[in-house]
């Protein structure tokens, strides 16, 4: 093989290689954006999700999206795990996928399901897995995600909902490790639609 | 400070064999690792449900860049330096393909591979690595600025994350540059000193082929070593001889048994080996040269005094013996001139009677064994006494000779005398100015006695027996200069300040036809010296005074001519002489029978011969003399008291010859 051809061929290795990592790096690394909590859309919208017919108590809602790995680990946990009595919970899951929310519903949870784009329209979020969670005054008490750690085995969920309701004054941040579900988060951090 | 970093990060543009065989395993290695990427990374999508077929295109696609470089670069570190970028791009696999719970921990594996890729012993692999990194992390910031700060990481966050890169890739730099040096580099460090070892070999060998002197080591076992100064192979040949000895057998066959028998001596190792070195022989004569052989013990290890080998030095003497010959040969011309101004006649005489012995012997003449020894020793004496010792060593090594090997002087030993008899007469040529000898020296009272009586008209035969006397020397005269080779002997023989008086009482006598007497009659003063004379110690021992007492006269008695020597030393050991007379089968009845013994051919009273005496040969030299012009010799001896040796001769032996003889002669 002539040495130019085989330059060639190494440097288009090189170039695509590198870009290719690069924008799967991305999806690791760029900060998912979580919605403001005092966005009144978001307010509304998820208010609307509140089940009828009981007292106004704490109210979460999982915003799952069902190609999302980490979202399906945090269902796993949902199910798994023993809720509180008296906190009201909502599964908004992306996409339709049928064994989800035959186990969702299985496990005692109510299910919405969305579109992503509907997702971004409505409740103004644009990546999973997300927990937002709502006093009973349905004031947005908290946006985030569900651990300290990138895809850490510590799903904070009931302690993050036993802070809020113990302390009041008090307001937790924890980051969103997941995946883009809009289209044009999607399409900024995976270019090449290597992973979307 | 960029250069000598530039210069760490890149090696040697030179790739040696071995780095090149052993690249060549670790690429092949290396490439089997990455291939190995491509099942695992499927399995690890598969268990975290991230897409094992995306797994395998990704992975297969990034395997490409090592296939296509281990496959077709020619240099086995630019394939090294592809595995640096593959490495890194298998970390973004892998952390994409592990996202999980263990996604965080996947970030482990840059770190693994950073340091694994310190094998290939090329910072530059690690560098390239690292620069991926740097390059992918620039681009993603370039493209999204946040995404490099990790979920809100704040700035420092990124800084410390980037230090231990940089931590881990300056370190693991170090350790590809170290392997390199040391280990893969060991090659050209070998090479590099054998290189300089060769080129001190070079200088070592043109040192070795252009030094004058002979150079060669001996190890313990006395074998040659192969290096040697081109001298010696120039000398002696041999390239392929065990031993010094084998080396110049052929031309010094004396030299290289003796050296065995020294060496012998080495190995048995009973005393210090410098002691043992001692006893080698120091000298090669051969064709026309002599060597100067000297033994330095080696040692290899200074802190010990173990000796590991032998050099030995050649060095080439013939022209410093020359020259020291030449200018012994001068200091005995200035020592003859010193002899011929204070006493001509006498050194006159002596010349020609050796100029006589010389041709007896150098011709090969006399067939009388012991006369030719009697010959040889007297000149031998003679010339000594005048300090003539290129002649009185040449004597000595004919009379070594015959003592050794018996027969006749060999006609090479004959020449050698020749020679320097040549020599010698060419210097004194010109000191004696050819007929110097003819010549009358008359002193100022002899010429007014013959004036007179001219002028007082005395018989004619009166003035002419007057004149005759000029011819006459004084025996004073011949004494003393018997007595200053006392001094001289006697230094010789480490007994300095020998008190010797001398009387001639006035007695005259002709001096040529007397010159083979006194020719002869230093043998007795040699043997009063040596024999005689005790040493200082053994007479200061016995209580006797001084270094001892000499005396010489001549004198009338009666009507007979007396020449005696007295000295005051241990006397003659008569029972001694009688043992020696009867192992050569001579009689010893009587005092007679001994006296005769004691002048025989052959008889010493010593056993061992010195260069002064100890041969048996003078004092029968002396007798046949002393018989030669009419007289006898006789001997009185006591132990301890000391010897007279008396000659006589009727007192017509000093007559004076008839004018007329004189004419004709």
């Amino acid at each position: 093989m002539p040495s130019w051809i085989v330059r060639l061929t190494f440097a288009a290795w090189l170039g695509v290689s590198t870009i290719g990592a690069g924008t799967l790096m991305v999806g690791h690394w760029y900060t998912l954006p979580k919605p403001a909590a005092d966005d009144a859309q978001l307010g509304s919208a998820l208010e609307a999700l509140r089940p009828a017919g009981r007292d106004r108590g704490w109210f979460a809602v999982h915003v799952l999206y069902s190609s999302c790995p980490c979202s399906v680990r945090v269902l796993d946990h949902l199910f798994s795990s023993e809720r509180p009595d008296d906190l009201e919970e909502v599964v908004l899951l992306v996409e339709e996928d049928d064994a989800l929310e035959a186990r969702a519903r299985a496990a005692g949870f109510a299910v919405v399901v969305v579109t992503p784009e509907a997702l971004a329209a409505d409740y103004r979020i644009e990546a999973a897995p997300m927990m937002v969670v709502l006093d009973p005054s349905d004031r947005i008490r908290y946006a985030g995600g569900y651990t300290e750690r990138k895809q850490g085995a510590d799903i904070r969920d009931i302690a993050t909902l036993r802070t809020l309701r113990d302390e009041a004054a008090r307001t937790i941040e924890l980051p969103l490790f997941g995946c883009a579900v809009s289209f044009e988060l999607q399409s900024i951090l995976d270019p090449l639609k290597l992973k979307y | 400070m960029w250069s000598r970093i530039a210069a760490y990060v890149r090696l040697p543009s030179e790739v040696t064999d071995f780095e090149r065989q052993y690249l060549a395993r670790m690429n092949r290695i290396g490439l089997w690792f990455f291939v190995a990427h491509l099942p695992v990374f499927v399995l690890v999508a598969f268990f975290n449900d991230t897409g094992p077929l995306s797994a395998v295109a990704l992975t297969s696609f990034v395997l490409v860049g090592p296939v296509l470089a281990y496959k077709t670069f020619k240099s086995p570190r630019l394939v090294s330096v592809s595995y640096g970028v593959t490495a890194m791009l298998m970390g973004g696999l892998l952390v994409h393909f592990g996202q999980g719970p263990v996604q965080i921990e996947m970030h482990f594996y840059f770190f693994a591979l950073l340091a694994m890729l310190a094998m290939f012993g090329n910072p530059m692999v690690i560098v390239t690595a690292a620069v991926t990194v740097a390059l992918h992390h620039l681009l993603l910031w370039l493209y999204l600025p946040t995404s490099v700060f990790n979920y809100d990481a704040p700035i420092w966050v990124v800084a410390i994350h980037a230090a231990f890169v940089v931590l881990e890739s300056v370190a693991t730099c170090f350790i590809a540059r170290s392997f390199f040096d040391n280990v893969i580099g060991l090659e050209k460090i070998v090479q590099s000193r054998t290189a300089a070892l060769d080129k001190r070999n070079q200088d070592m060998r043109v040192l070795l082929d252009n030094v004058q002197q002979g150079f060669l080591t001996l190890d313990r076992s006395g074998a040659l070593a192969a290096e040697r100064s081109a001298a010696v192979s120039r000398w002696f040949g041999g390239d392929d001889a065990a031993d010094l000895g084998d080396l110049v057998e052929a031309k010094a066959p004396a030299f290289a048994e003796n050296f065995r028998v020294a060496w012998e001596q080495v190995e048995e190792d009973l005393l210090p080996v410098e002691c043992n070195l001692d006893l080698a022989p120091s000298r090669i004569e051969f064709e026309d040269r002599t060597l100067q052989v000297d033994y330095q013990p080696m040692s290899s290890d200074a802190s010990t005094d173990d000796w590991s080998g032998v050099l030995v030095v050649m060095s080439d003497i013939t022209s410093q013996l020359e020259h020291e010959r030449l200018e012994s040969e001068q200091r005995e011309v200035l020592y003859i001139l010193d002899r011929i101004l204070k006493d001509k006649a006498g050194f006159l005489e002596f010349f020609e009677e050796a100029k006589r012995q010389i041709q007896l012997i150098v011709s090969d003449e006399i067939e009388q064994m012991p006369l030719l020894k009697r010959v040889i020793h007297t000149l031998k004496g003679n010339a000594a006494v005048f300090g003539i010792h290129r002649i009185s060593d040449r004597c000595h090594a004919i009379e070594e000779a015959l003592k050794e090997e018996g027969g006749r002087p060999s006609a090479e030993l004959r020449e050698s005398l020749a020679q320097a008899w040549d020599r010698l007469c060419e210097s004194l040529d010109v000191l004696l100015g050819g007929e110097e000898s003819s010549k009358i020296e008359v002193d100022d009272d002899q010429f007014k006695n013959v004036l007179r009586e001219v002028l007082e008209n005395a018989p004619r035969e009166q003035i002419a027996e007057s004149m005759v006397a000029w011819k006459l020397e004084p025996t004073v005269r011949r004494l003393e200069r018997l007595a200053s080779q006392v001094h001289r002997i006697g230094a010789r023989l480490d007994k300095q300040n020998i008190a010797v008086e001398v009387d001639g009482h006035g007695l005259r006598q002709d001096a040529e036809a007397w010159a083979p007497f006194w020719s002869s009659y230093i043998h007795l003063l040699r043997n009063a010296v040596d024999h005689g004379l005790e040493s200082i110690e053994e007479r200061r021992a016995l209580g006797k005074e001084g270094s001892g007492h000499i005396r010489l006269e001549t004198v009338m008695e009666g009507d007979e001519f007396i020449v005696r020597l007295t000295d005051d030393g241990r006397g003659i050991d008569w029972t001694r002489v009688a043992e020696k007379a009867t192992r050569l089968g001579l009689p010893t009845e009587d005092r007679d029978d001994l006296v005769r013994a004691l002048f025989h051919d052959g008889l010493s009273t010593r056993d061992d011969v010195t260069s002064t005496s100890g041969r048996g040969v003078g004092l029968a030299a002396v007798h046949e003399a002393c018989e030669a012009v009419g007289g006898q010799i006789d001997v009185d001896s006591k132990i301890g008291a000391g010897t007279t040796f008396v000659c006589r001769f009727p007192s017509s032996a000093l007559a004076v010859k008839h004018p007329e003889v004189f004419l004709a002669a």
